[in-house]
């Protein structure tokens, strides 16, 4: 193999590595979420249609109410079919989601996990990083 | 010393494209001294034909709070997964949230909105506090929210 050939194999590489995730990144700007097609969907699609079950609640929500010193807490169960007001939160759980929703669609993989939903508004895939001052 | 030349040029031609469809944008969003507890914060982007596209960043986290973020709400059903991996603390009364991000170029200059809805703990709820449309000429302009933002800027 010549060295020209190298040169030229080798160039061919870098270029791609740089230019596939920009490219990756440019998909159609809208709800990436419903772009899964092919064995992807085939995959997939099966799962979305599963509901998910709790299949146990052995705990007392009365006994498990930690709100401690909050200033009115008269709804125990407000993760669902309340359609009025807050409930009252200390600003040191604000982070923690204590309501119960199940694992997987309807609930957040974690905070900041570093992989923004493929909508088509973040240019490289890169999480966006936020400081609070 | 033909094909070096040949190769750079190549590589480059095609390197450029590729770096130029993401634009680095701070969105800086500065709360009012309103006294309540930290507001959550929706910010999400619209088409030019009012059409939610998607979310750039949700502060608050906790998903029985999202209803009261009613746009954004009403625009997504409530579903997380519009949010996962982009989803930090509710921001505080008087306080900074700075968001380093890279948008897509494609969005400037091409009908495309950006919207906060807030609401904070037992006060009124905010939808729409910021519409602001993404053009280049407005990086670095000062955009005033309706209750909760004092400012909003994207630079």
């Amino acid at each position: 193999m010549t060295s020209r050939t190298i040169l030229f194999l080798s160039a061919t590489a870098l270029g791609a590595t740089l230019v596939l995730p920009a490219f990756a990144a440019n998909a159609p700007i809208g709800h990436g979420l419903t772009s899964c097609d092919g064995v992807c969907a085939a995959v997939l699609e099966p799962l979305d249609a599963v509901p998910l079950v709790r299949v146990s609640d052995d705990h007392d929500e009365e006994d498990d109410d930690d709100d401690h010193g909050r200033r009115h807490d008269d709804d125990d169960d407000d993760c669902e079919g309340d359609g009025h007001g807050w409930r009252l939160f200390s600003r040191g759980d604000d982070d923690e989601d204590d309501c119960e929703t199940p694992r997987g669609q309807n609930a957040p993989n974690s905070m900041n996990s570093g992989t923004p939903p493929a909508n088509g508004l973040f240019g490289n895939g890169a999480a966006p990083k936020a400081v609070t001052n | 010393m033909k094909s070096l030349i040949a190769t750079l040029a190549l590589t480059t031609a095609l390197t450029l494209p590729g770096l130029a469809m993401a634009r680095p944008v701070t969105l800086s969003t500065t709360m009012n001294n309103y006294g309540g507890n930290g507001a959550y914060l929706a910010l999400y982007v619209t088409d030019a034909s009012g059409a939610y596209v998607g979310s750039l960043w949700m502060a608050g986290g906790k998903s029985k709070y999202y209803k009261h973020l009613t746009d954004w709400a009403a625009a997504t059903g409530g579903n997380t997964a519009e949010i996962n991996g982009i989803t930090g603390a509710s921001v505080g009364s008087g306080r900074t949230l700075d968001i380093s991000l890279d948008l897509a170029d494609a969005l400037f200059d091409a009908g495309y909105t950006l919207h906060i809805d807030a609401a904070v703990e037992d006060y009124r709820d905010s939808p729409n506090e910021i519409a602001v449309p993404l053009t280049s000429d407005g990086f670095g302009k000062s955009v005033q929210g309706r209750r909760y933002i004092s400012s909003f800027t994207y630079r």
